[in-house]
């Protein structure tokens, strides 16, 4: 499990946002991301995330959330 | 045997929510990074909504903390927390603007024998106030009986914590350097004056006031003033502290006598 803020811009940095092709090229200029996810809070009130491990319920498995995400482009 | 797991700490949720705003501040800033790698296009973070399995728990004093539901733990409420990007402004429109003239000190100096306890900051943090200056501008113009019915504080508390709060206090001091060298002494607290120009003595010796302002008192001290005690006198009040100025005095002038 990962903090939140680390894991948001984990995911934005997997997705590819701008490809070159031989006649048209695609640049991404808005993503929206929704996913469950396992979270936990610390001692410190840090909001851990993860992405659920699996379909196989246990009586062990965290309680899944779910985040929503948009993200929008722009010129530096 | 009971396999369930620990339940974590609970947390007031103003803390949960800043530790989380924090968190995407952070996010903010990782993305802001990446433009000076030369990209083209850069991300910002637009908007963000968390769902969580929470519990929640009242205190007695009123307090609502939540707590992260832990594996096994049935009946959790769902709490939806959404963040949004705003601009500056409207930041500054929605909070409270600090000014520099209010009476800043929290509610603790209000307290103390017959003064304001516990549970009474506690009612009043939830109607919004939260500083001695607060206090003062809701009770000034109110009448005190109404003030008890909303509040639940008895009137002769709320009476006496509204004297505390007009009584003048230094609560510190720091040396200010002239462009001409010279230091002037600026003495800190609350209510140093109440529209007339208070009164100023170090080390019992009387002391010009340059500048006079409720929460500052800007005096020049005589060369030899090193340390000492701080007097600010406003009317009928005084309000006491001690001084010190550093480096070395310069040496009174003494006459030889033979």
């Amino acid at each position: 499990m990962i903090a939140i803020g680390s894991m948001l811009a984990d995911l934005l940095d997997r997705i590819p946002l701008h490809v070159v092709g031989t006649e048209v090229s695609v640049e991404v200029t808005e993503v929206e991301l929704a996913l469950p996810i396992e979270s936990r809070i610390t001692d410190d009130a840090t909001l851990l995330v993860s992405a659920p491990r699996g379909r196989l319920a246990t009586g062990f498995d965290p309680h899944a959330g779910h985040v929503r995400v948009t993200f929008v482009g722009r010129s530096p | 045997m009971n396999t369930r797991a620990r339940p974590g700490n609970a947390f007031p949720v103003e803390e949960f929510v800043q530790a989380l705003s924090a968190q995407l501040d952070m996010a903010q800033d990782a993305l802001a990074l990446k433009a000076r790698t030369g990209r083209p296009l850069t991300f910002a973070l637009k908007d963000l909504a968390v769902e969580l399995k929470v519990f929640w728990e009242v205190q007695p004093d009123g307090r609502l903390l939540l707590r992260h539901a832990a594996p096994g733990e049935t009946g959790a409420s769902t709490v939806n927390l959404g963040f949004t990007t705003i601009t500056r402004a409207m930041v500054e429109e929605n909070t409270l603007a600090f000014g520099l003239e209010d009476d800043g000190r929290s509610l603790g100096e209000l307290g103390g024998e017959e003064g304001l306890d516990d549970r009474d900051r506690r009612r009043l943090e939830m109607v919004g106030v939260r500083t001695v200056g607060q206090f003062r501008k809701v009770m000034e113009g109110a009448d005190p009986r109404q003030m008890e019915a909303l509040l639940g504080t008895p009137v002769d508390r709320l009476r006496l914590a509204l004297e505390r709060s007009s009584t003048p206090v230094v609560t510190g001091h720091e040396v200010v350097r002239r462009p001409d060298g010279r230091r002037l002494l600026r003495i800190q607290g609350a209510n140093l004056t109440n529209g007339e120009r208070p009164r100023v003595r170090l080390g019992g010796e009387a002391v010009e006031v340059i500048e006079a302002r409720p929460h500052e008192v800007v005096v020049r001290p005589l060369t030899h003033h090193r340390s000492g005690e701080v007097e600010v006198l406003v009317g009928a009040m005084s309000a006491h502290g001690f001084f010190e100025l550093p480096g070395d005095p310069t040496p009174t002038q003494e006459v030889a006598t033979t």
